[in-house]
């Protein structure tokens, strides 16, 4: 397999890249591929369409692959899997010493500040969070990093729609111009307001690359444009 | 903005995996402690000695079974992310796991000097019972040092199989091999004609050679000729940590090798 991954400072760019899964190709990249940089971008598919590998990917977690990723290092991306994975022993404080000890990019202060912000227990362990407020502890745990890239794998499918908007506005505040946002997500009429750029996924093809603004001026919203290419 | 793992960070990520196992830990060790204390109150009853010791034998049976399942569920579908996003490469996740497992069971075995001390023989007595307290615990670290290290070694290796079923007849089967190997190995003096030594499996209670380590596995060798006296460490006790301190070395350069060389998925 002829594989490479390329550290860049925050760009993102996929060239000839595949993913297989024993003989069954899971994500196929073509070798003109696709390259971004400071943009928010939103990361559209059905289940199974390939986008938690591309992800996982980035993240370090997939080694094996044909083609080049360009991507900052593993440790220079902040990422949320779509699953929690703060062990549920341990309460926000614990998790805010761990994220400090792991990371020099981490702001304590500021992640304080943000569980207040969203009246989240400190001293309960996560056990007893409901599963909206675990995805809040994460996503927060996670934005309070100062990373060139930001992964998240669809961090907002549980949070009510008051607590996603102050989310939302969170994401906004706290990556810099500079930042790129990763964040694949099923309910996109609730956030398409946070997305300046949009890649669709369907069987491991990409099947759309775009800027907000062109999509918009094919459908009005982003669901509807997004219905209309899995229509084709 | 990438941080090599410094030792205060390994300190923190090994207390947060160490209280992960805490509830476990604790029950095996009140599981050791009752099993031990048993052992001393009814000494002149060996029925309940007998049975206290094969309940001591199956824990830490249990324990060995569980903790190696652990460092290969890891790789295999646990999807640890809180050590898959460790910083530095993903190899530190399975390090940390087989460093908080040493820890436990370093512990366990340093718990059980006194009780390995007041079983021993009423031959031996002062230093005696000190030297033979210091080899055979020695003895097991290395056996359990060994042992964690061909379990690192096999899982991560293990990953490069999609198909779980597939990865758990890798790891155990490359495992049997090697533990076979090394108790051939081990055994080799019995095997070239001295007949005066004499093996079992299991653990020696009442002291008449030394309790042997093929990594995890408790042989019993002796020396028909010199039981009872330190004499009786022989010639095994010395194979036996030559294998282990041979596989230390064998595997931890396969480690290096492999977690440098081998890209992997650390996701099924």
């Amino acid at each position: 397999m002829n594989m490479k991954r390329v550290a860049t400072q925050g760009k993102v760019y996929f060239t000839d890249f595949s993913v297989k899964y024993g003989k069954r190709t899971v994500l196929d990249v073509p070798a003109d591929g696709f390259e971004l940089s400071g943009q928010t971008i939103g990361l559209f598919g059905p289940n199974g369409a390939g986008k938690t590998t591309m992800i996982r990917t980035l993240a370090g977690l997939i080694n094996r692959f044909g083609g080049t990723v360009g991507a900052p290092s593993p440790d220079a991306i902040s990422y949320v899997p779509d699953e929690p994975y703060l062990y549920p022993f341990l309460d926000i404080k614990q998790c805010v010493n761990l994220f400090a000890n792991r990371y020099p990019d981490f702001n304590q202060e500021k992640s304080l500040s943000l569980v207040r912000e969203l009246n989240l227990p400190l001293d309960r362990p996560l056990s007893s969070f409901s599963k909206g407020q675990t995805e809040q502890a994460h996503l927060i745990l996670s934005l309070s990093r100062g990373c060139p890239l930001y992964v998240l794998d669809e961090p907002l499918a549980s949070v009510d729609p008051f607590t996603r908007d102050k989310l939302l506005s969170i994401i906004q505040k706290s990556t810099s111009k500079n930042s790129t946002v990763l964040m694949s997500t099923h309910i996109i009429a609730e956030i398409e307001g946070i997305f300046s750029h949009v890649i669709m996924i369907n069987n491991g093809r990409i099947i759309a690359n775009d800027s907000v603004e062109q999509f918009k001026k094919e459908s009005d919203t982003l669901e509807r444009a997004f219905k209309d290419r899995m229509a084709r | 903005m990438t941080k090599r793992p410094t030792m205060r960070m390994l300190l923190n990520e090994t207390k947060i995996q160490a209280r992960k196992y805490l509830h476990f830990s604790a029950a095996l060790l009140a599981m050791l402690l009752l099993c031990d204390a048993v052992s001393v109150i009814f000494r002149s009853t060996p029925a309940v000695v007998s049975i206290a010791g094969m309940i001591r034998i199956i824990a830490w049976c249990f324990t060995i079974c569980y903790f190696a399942f652990e460092l290969f569920r890891y790789g295999n579908g646990a999807n640890d992310y809180l050590l898959l996003t460790l910083p530095s490469r993903k190899t530190n996740g399975l390090t940390l796991k087989a460093v908080t497992f040493f820890c436990i069971l370093l512990v366990f075995t340093l718990l059980e000097c006194p009780f390995t001390a007041y079983t021993l023989s009423t031959h031996l007595t002062g230093a005696d019972v000190a030297k033979v307290i210091a080899y055979d615990r020695a003895s097991r670290l290395l056996g359990i040092i060994a042992f964690l290290l061909i379990f690192m070694v096999v899982s991560y290796l293990s990953f490069l199989f999609r198909n779980v079923v597939v990865s758990a007849i890798f790891t155990f089967g490359i495992y049997l091999s090697v533990t076979i190997a090394e108790g051939c190995m081990v055994l080799l003096p019995r095997l070239l004609h001295q007949t005066a030594l004499t093996w079992a499996i299991g653990y020696n209670s009442d002291f008449a050679g030394a309790s042997q380590f093929i990594n995890i596995f408790p042989i019993m060798v002796w020396n028909n000729q010199k039981t009872g006296s330190l004499q009786a460490l022989g010639t095994i006790s010395g194979t036996a940590i030559i294998a282990n301190l041979l596989l230390i070395a064998v595997f931890y350069f396969i480690w290096k090798l492999v977690s440098s060389h081998i890209p992997m998925n650390y996701i099924k």
